[in-house]
């Protein structure tokens, strides 16, 4: 009971002088408990009961704290044990003592009295079971005697755990006299109030100032109340009729009249995780009535989450039947959590939250086919946080974290994404988070899409789910216009277009793109999941059309990520099937790569078109005209000569030799538009690069790595005269003579 | 004596019938020993034998005649000098002359009268009977009327109790049960206890002389109820050293007990109520000696003791002394706000029974009247107590 918290607590002095007190305690009851076992051995009774009796007078002090008196609590009834063992073996072999039971009445102060009176008590019942009725009624009758609250519990513990295995579990009719189950239950009852009683009364002694020392004494003894129900439980004639009949209404009836906040949030919470869900679902309407009877200061929202999490996994656990149809178990809880809302003015909006994520929870496993359940739930959130006048959602704090929590629920247990798009309240609960939650749910929802392979086949569904997440679409609070403007703002603010941090506004920080980084190939590999099947060509034209509008209003920074896969995902689909929409495609991907070229990004519009090249290449397509449009003539002269520059401005002499030699592809079998298609050949330029080339490989300063640059270089010569030879014999001429330079040089 | 050849040359010996098969009780003697003597009932027929024994085999013994008397007498211990005997019977077993042998008489006291119990108590009371002292025991029917005792009680706006007590009259191995209701609680009380307290009183009228003795204190409460809670009584009386309750025995004595009800605070103040019982002797029953019989004795559920169940309104009159104005006048005098006095002095639980018998005793003298002539309005009498322990 105490082990866990024994660590914590008292402090200094008060801790000594309890260590003192205690120790004197057990010193004492070890010494009478030897005298007492003693006196046993020599079956001198009447001396063992005095020595008993002296034993159990230390329980009657009031200095310890309730963890020391526990502790002596402890070992006085792990003594009185022997006693019992004792008075249970003699009455066995039939020497039964002659008014014992009246005999221990003698006894002057209560404590001992009643402690030896219950023993004794037991020991009767356990020998005979005649007057087991008439005993377990005295028993607890007398313990009213004691009215200190911590004494008081602790010895009606021991009556509850000596009659533990004594308690009749029998219906009426099988027996008269020996009791049955309903004088269990008076007998339970009865203690469990009477000791509810006193728990609660130790909260209004003492001085006020230690009322949280007070508090965290109580929640040390709470398991001593709980015990009861427990007990109750155990009783196997306890039916469900019963239940409801007697047992239930008693418990709640004491628990609400308590008043006291900590012992109904305590009983509650007992009551739910000690007897069987099937009770619940029959006794459902009059605990959630006596829940709205709780004093204001009880989180009722936990019991109830505790009660809707229980019979949610109630309804999906293996071998259940399941919640019977009869019970509007949602209705029931949705009714009950709207008065409770009604009733608590000053309700958190988390709590609020919470206790709809309950709610849903409970809509999602018990009625998973049921959207307009969750979809209700997500409403009256919304509705409620309106009534509330909550505005804004800091991250980190609490309703952020609930409403997180809600939001992920449907997620979870439905994997399809779909279905929440169906959801018309999903989304506007969504936006009211702040930015950086609401990037963490829409990425989780992504990343459960990926999971679960969820296709979006309509382009109003992708509509709707950019939507849904259109956090990670665009900037936060721009819509598409303003995400164009602020495109086209970092556009004119240039920068390096290779690098996408650059772009970033002004707080924009490594991490910040690392997570945008992440955030957005999220995104970009879900484009992949935009897909209509097969058979549907032309929605899957639409759903991308639509993709890339949406996509495309997100700015630079978010292009780089989610354009490209729209690229990919678009080539994906030109199988032969496909042909006829395969120029369209080809002009769809082609305004695509433009798009991202405008956003200074042409390190990947390049890539792209040359995948977009090497496709065409691969497939059966004849009109090879209009893949390269996307250079026009006026930029292919310089998009050359600049590759050339930028090959030569490589930082290292080797790479630069190698890469200007490259080059001079370019200018070989490059196909400008005013040629027809033919290859340009434009053999000045190529010898220019060679000679560049051969430039840079002499200013290497390691020889080995310079021959090898030469080597190369020959290689390029040679291919190029060999290219070169069956064309005019001028320029034949030409390159023969660059090459052998060369090789002088080399 | 015979030595000097005058004294007893013979010796006298009594013999009563049946003494080895009869009943026998204690007797506290005068030095405070114990001593066990044939025990004898009221109206019951005392007889026996005579021997007288001579001592010297042929010897002779003269005598005015033998007689042998049965005498109740009472003795008291401040009037040492006066035996006042209450019965006195003769039966004459030989006329004068002489005895030259050893000689034997038969005796026989048929179906005397022996009013009074044998008691003996502080002020030493005792019937003998001469030469052969025995021990009467007078026994009683149960009480065709034996009303409970119910009785609201309290200071004004501090403590409000109810009790009762089953009965009014109990047999010496009876059983108290009871209950105190709390309708108010407005101090910290710290335990309950109930003491039987025995008085005995000695003389009459102004010159009575009172004793008090504490003869048994038995906690029925730890701790503070609060309002509505309600506190089982029961206490075993063949736990303590009681005799009957004696009224004015031969006018000479009495001997009366009180339950007293006493509730601590915790600042030890104490608030009692003393109600007086009549205890009675009642003949000895063959106990069955199955386990049910114990039960029913050691049980009294609360049902079966539960007050005002069906009380008939004859009980009404008791029930006014919640009205009594002398509550208030109690309240006044009793109230924890004005002590007077250390609180140390009379609250002490642990003090002595003498002294709070003699506190007890100061008030209680003033009162002797009102008491002595109805029992029934005792609920009524509201005393004042010193500030510090209050009588409810």
């Amino acid at each position: 009971l105490f082990w866990q918290t024994r660590s914590q607590d008292m402090s200094g002095p008060v801790t000594e002088d309890q260590e003192k007190l205690l120790d004197e305690a057990l010193s004492v009851v070890k010494l009478q408990a030897f005298q007492m076992k003693r006196c046993l051995d020599k079956a001198k009774l009447m001396d063992a009961l005095k020595h008993a009796s002296n034993m159990l007078g230390e329980l009657r002090t009031s200095l310890l704290s309730p963890k020391s008196y526990y502790e002596l609590y402890m070992l006085i009834t792990d003594e009185m044990r022997h006693l019992e063992l004792y008075l249970l073996d003699e009455f066995q072999k039939g020497r039964r003592v002659q008014d014992l039971y009246e005999l221990v009445q003698y006894a002057g102060n209560i404590i001992p009295r009643l402690y030896l009176l219950i023993t004794v008590g037991v020991v009767y019942i356990k020998c005979s079971e005649i007057s087991r009725k008439d005993i377990l009624k005295d028993l607890v009758e007398m313990c009213r005697g004691v009215q200190h609250p911590l004494r008081g519990l602790f010895l009606r513990n021991y009556l509850l755990q000596c009659t533990k295995n004594v308690l009749p579990d029998c219906v009426e009719e099988e027996q008269e006299d020996s009791g049955s189950v309903s004088d269990s239950i008076d007998f339970v009852l009865l203690n469990f109030s009477e000791m509810n009683k006193l728990w609660v009364r130790m909260q209004h002694q003492g001085h006020t100032r230690e009322r949280d020392r007070r508090e965290q004494e109580r929640r040390e003894l709470k398991l001593l109340v709980g015990t009861n129900l427990v007990r109750l439980s155990q009783l196997d004639t306890i039916d469900v009729q019963r239940y409801r009949s007697v047992v239930l209404p008693a418990v709640l009836e004491q628990v609400v009249n308590c008043r006291d906040a900590l012992s109904q949030d305590y009983v509650m919470e007992c009551i739910i995780q000690v007897f069987p869900d099937e009770y619940h679902l029959a006794t459902l309407q009059d605990f959630l009535q006596a829940c709205a009877e709780l004093n204001p200061a009880v989180p009722v929202k936990n019991i109830l989450i505790s009660l809707i999490n229980r019979l949610s996994a109630f309804a999906t656990r293996d071998g259940s039947n399941g919640i019977p149809s009869d019970i509007p178990l949602f209705d029931f809880f949705s009714e009950q959590i709207a008065k409770i809302i009604e009733n608590k003015p000053d309700l958190s909006p988390e709590d609020l939250v919470s206790l709809q994520a309950a709610l849903t929870g409970l809509a999602l496993g018990v009625y998973k086919d049921r959207e307009d359940y969750v979809d209700k739930v997500l409403e009256t959130t919304n509705s409620g946080l309106d009534k509330l006048g909550v505005e804004h959602i800091n991250d980190h704090s609490n309703l952020s974290r609930e409403l997180m929590k809600l939001l992920k629920l449907p997620i979870d247990l439905w994997n399809d994404a779909l279905v929440l798009l169906r959801l018309r309240h999903y989304s506007p609960l969504l936006q009211r988070l702040d930015s950086p939650t609401k990037k963490s749910v829409s990425a989780y929802l992504l990343q459960n899409m990926l999971n679960n392979g969820t296709l979006v086949p309509s382009s109003e569904q992708v509509e709707q789910l950019l939507d849904l997440v259109r956090c990670l679409v665009a900037d936060p609070g721009a819509d598409a216009a303003a995400a164009a403007a602020d495109a086209t703002a970092t556009n004119s603010l240039g920068g390096d277009p290779g690098d996408g941090s650059a772009n970033g506004a002004g707080p924009g920080s490594e991490a910040d793109n690392e997570d945008l980084a992440e955030e957005q190939s999220l995104l970009g590999r879900v484009v992949h999941l935009f897909s209509t099947g097969p058979d549907l060509l032309d929605e899957q034209f639409g759903v991308l059309k639509t993709a890339r509008r949406i996509l495309a209003t997100g700015g630079g920074r978010r292009v780089k990520y989610t354009l490209p896969p729209v690229v990919f995902h678009s080539r994906q689909d030109s199988d032969d099937k496909w042909r006829k929409k395969c120029r369209k495609i080809f002009e769809f991907c082609h305004s695509t790569v433009c798009g991202l070229a405008k956003c200074e990004l042409p390190n990947l519009a390049l890539r792209l078109f040359v995948d977009g090249a090497l496709v065409v290449d691969k497939i059966p397509f004849d009109q090879h005209d209009t893949r390269m449009t996307c250079f026009a003539a006026e930029n292919h002269e310089p998009l050359r000569s600049q590759t050339v520059h930028a090959a030569s401005k490589l930082l290292r002499k080797p790479d630069q030799s190698r890469a200007v030699a490259a080059c001079a592809h370019l200018f070989w079998s490059g196909r400008p538009r005013e040629l027809q298609g033919a290859e340009m050949r434009d053999l000045k330029k190529v010898g220019e690069c060679l000679k560049r080339a051969g430039r840079l490989a002499s200013q290497c300063m390691d020889a080995g790595l310079q021959a090898q640059l030469y080597t190369e270089l020959v290689n390029y010569y040679l291919y190029f005269v060999l290219q070169s030879a069956g064309q005019s014999g001028s320029s034949g001429a030409a390159c023969v003579r660059s090459v052998w330079s060369v090789s002088g040089v080399v | 004596m015979s030595f000097f050849g005058f004294g007893p040359s013979a010796e006298i010996e009594i013999l009563l019938d049946g003494s080895d098969t009869r009943k026998a009780a204690e007797l506290k003697l005068e030095d405070g020993r114990k001593e066990r003597f044939p025990l004898y009932y009221d109206g019951e027929t005392v007889s026996g034998k005579v021997n007288v024994v001579l001592k010297k085999s042929n010897g002779k013994l003269e005598h005015q005649g033998i007689k042998i008397e049965f005498i109740g007498q009472i003795d008291l211990y401040f009037d040492r000098g006066n035996r006042h005997e209450f019965v006195s019977m003769v039966r004459e077993l030989a006329r004068p002359g002489i005895l030259t042998q050893n000689a034997s008489y038969n005796f026989e006291f048929v179906n005397v009268e022996k009013p009074y119990e044998s008691y003996t108590g502080s002020n030493r009371l005792s019937d003998l009977v001469k030469e052969q002292e025995i021990c009467v025991h007078t026994l009683a029917q149960y009480p065709d009327l034996n009303s409970s005792i119910k009785m609201e009680v309290g200071i004004e706006d501090c403590l409000h109790i109810e009790f009762e007590y089953n009965k009014s009259k109990y047999h010496l191995k009876d059983v108290i049960v009871g209950k105190i209701y709390f309708l108010l609680v407005r101090i910290k009380i710290k335990h309950m206890e109930i003491q039987v307290i025995k008085r005995e009183i000695a003389g009459s009228g102004p010159n009575a002389l009172n004793e008090n003795e504490t003869l048994a204190k038995f906690e029925i409460m730890d701790g503070a109820p609060v309002r509505g809670e309600s506190i089982p009584i029961r206490l075993f009386l063949s736990g303590y050293d009681l005799t009957p309750t004696m009224r004015d025995i031969n006018k000479k004595f009495s001997v009366k007990y009180y339950l007293n009800l006493v509730l601590v605070d915790e600042e030890e103040r104490r608030y009692f109520k003393q109600q007086e019982v009549t205890l009675f002797r009642k003949a000895d029953k063959k106990r069955r000696p199955i386990a049910s019989n114990m039960i029913e004795r050691g049980i009294f559920h609360h049902r079966t003791a539960q007050f005002g169940g069906p009380q008939p309104p004859p009980q009404q009159p008791q029930q006014q002394t919640v009205e009594s104005p002398e509550l208030e006048t109690g309240s006044t005098h009793v109230s924890p706000a004005m002590p007077s006095k250390p609180v140390a002095a009379a609250g002490q639980s642990e003090e002595p029974d003498d002294d709070e018998a003699e506190a007890d005793d100061d008030e209680e003298d003033e009162d002797e009247e009102p008491e002595a002539e109805d029992e029934d309005n005792d609920g009524d009498r509201q005393e004042d107590r010193d500030s510090k322990n209050g009588q409810l």
